[in-house]
């Protein structure tokens, strides 16, 4: 075994205790040991400052990146930000009106009384406008049904028996005339499915959800009267 | 966009820096982005610059990499307690080492860590501070790719069994005898380079 080997098995901590003992005692007294111990802790210091050399070139060339220390302060001021975030968008949308809200605001504004300037409309439906208008609905109601018992066909008849219907939220037969109207191809511009959405709306059934989504989507696409509530109302 | 990074733990890191391969030198270089803010607080504390400082950090973060893989480091502390408290001696001998006449300071090789009879322990030195490290570092570099880098790995604390998984040799045996063949070569490499100095 050359110096070396046995150098490198007492730096190494390979030497058995009495071993280590005379080997410590002959570095003090060979020169030959001493020197090869010298050169071998001289090796090993140098190849450490060359390793040094390299890392604190690789490791200072890098730009320092920032690090997030996983403290609690740091998940507390997540967390509170996302509940933020959350109570946000709640309150935002509590202050949004919801789409019964915006139908009750049209049913009120825009359907609380009809238009009476259509000269061509017999006199039954000019009355029973004028009661409906008045806020006599029943009584509208009775007219407007005794008409189209004679005139099943009156389009505008059918509309208004509906609204009347609507107004005294009797939405099962007030849907009932919207979709009789809904189904006349011969109309230019239909209002049935516009107002049978509405109607839908306020009965708010379960099954009148996805029926109020076809039906608005059909009054968008197909460009008809209520178009411009049907799109907002679809948001 | 920056990414934040999050920090390891410790034993994350330790377990990572005693895997070896690719997971160590990930880890190493987290160690030592982990509390780089530490060089800014040394220069202010210890009024040294920030290359001096810098220099301390990088060598306080290798021999705590040294202090884990030869298990040296026994989790009493933290690991950040531990790399400040073996940073700050470093910037301590620098302070010294600044307050003093700096031609007369020794090269550098430390024998304090090691387990030495007293009177061994000064001969060994005497024999150190008439070498030539410059000389050696330089006889090192002509080494030879590989056995350079086999010096190196040893320096660097990797043991003769990571040594060979790392430049493929068959056994941590033949990468021992291939590492004390390197040594030989450089020894004789200095030793011709000095007496022809001499």
């Amino acid at each position: 075994m050359n110096e070396l080997e046995q150098v490198d098995r007492f730096f190494q901590g390979e030497m058995p205790e009495t071993e280590r003992r005379k080997f410590a005692e002959a570095l003090k007294t060979d020169p030959e040991l001493a020197s090869a111990a010298a050169f071998y802790l001289q090796a090993r210091h140098v190849a450490r400052q060359e390793v040094l050399a390299e890392k604190r070139k690789q490791w200072e060339g890098q730009p320092p990146r920032p690090v997030v220390q996983r403290s609690w302060i740091g998940y507390a001021a997540g967390l509170a930000a996302v509940l933020l975030v959350v109570l946000g968008l709640w309150f935002w949308r509590m202050q949004e009106p919801s789409r019964r809200e915006l139908a009750d605001a049209y049913v009120s504004q825009e359907l609380q009384t009809l238009g009476t300037a259509m000269s061509s409309r017999s006199d039954t439906l000019q009355q029973g406008i004028g009661l409906y208008n008045q806020g006599k609905l029943p009584q509208a109601a009775q007219l407007f049904d005794a008409w189209l018992v004679q005139h099943a066909t009156d389009s505008d008849a059918q509309r208004l028996a509906g609204l009347t219907a609507l107004r005294q939220k009797h939405y099962d037969q007030a849907i009932e005339h919207f979709q009789h109207l809904s189904r006349r191809a011969d109309l230019y511009a239909n209002p049935g499915p516009f107002y049978e959405a509405l109607a839908r709306i306020q009965r708010n059934r379960p099954e009148d959800a996805e029926a109020v989504e076809s039906l608005l989507k059909r009054v968008v696409q197909e460009g008809l009267p209520g178009k411009a509530e049907a799109v907002e109302w679809m948001k | 966009m920056i990414l934040l990074k999050r920090a390891l733990s410790d034993s994350d890191l330790i377990a990572g820096i005693k895997a070896g391969g690719n997971l160590r030198r990930n880890c190493e270089n987290r160690l030592y982005e982990q509390y780089q803010y530490l060089i800014r607080e040394a220069t202010f504390k210890h009024k040294l610059s920030p290359d001096e400082c810098a220099s301390a950090y990088s060598d306080a973060v290798l021999t705590v990499i040294e202090h884990l893989t030869s298990n040296r480091f026994e989790g009493r502390s933290g690991l950040k307690t531990y790399l400040y408290q073996i940073f700050y001696n470093k910037c301590v001998d620098l302070v010294r080492k600044n307050s003093t006449n700096r031609e007369s300071v020794h090269q550098g090789v430390s024998l304090e860590d090691l387990v030495l009879p007293d009177e061994t322990r000064t001969a060994l030195q005497n024999l150190m501070t008439e070498s030539d490290l410059t000389l050696l570092r330089e006889r090192l570099a002509s080494l030879g790719d590989k056995c350079r880098q086999m010096v190196l790995a040893w320096g660097e604390g990797y043991s003769d069994e990571e040594i060979a998984q790392h430049l493929q040799y068959q056994t941590a045996a033949v990468a021992k005898t291939s590492r004390l063949r390197c040594l030989e070569r450089l020894r004789a490499l200095y030793a011709e380079s000095k007496s022809r100095r001499s």
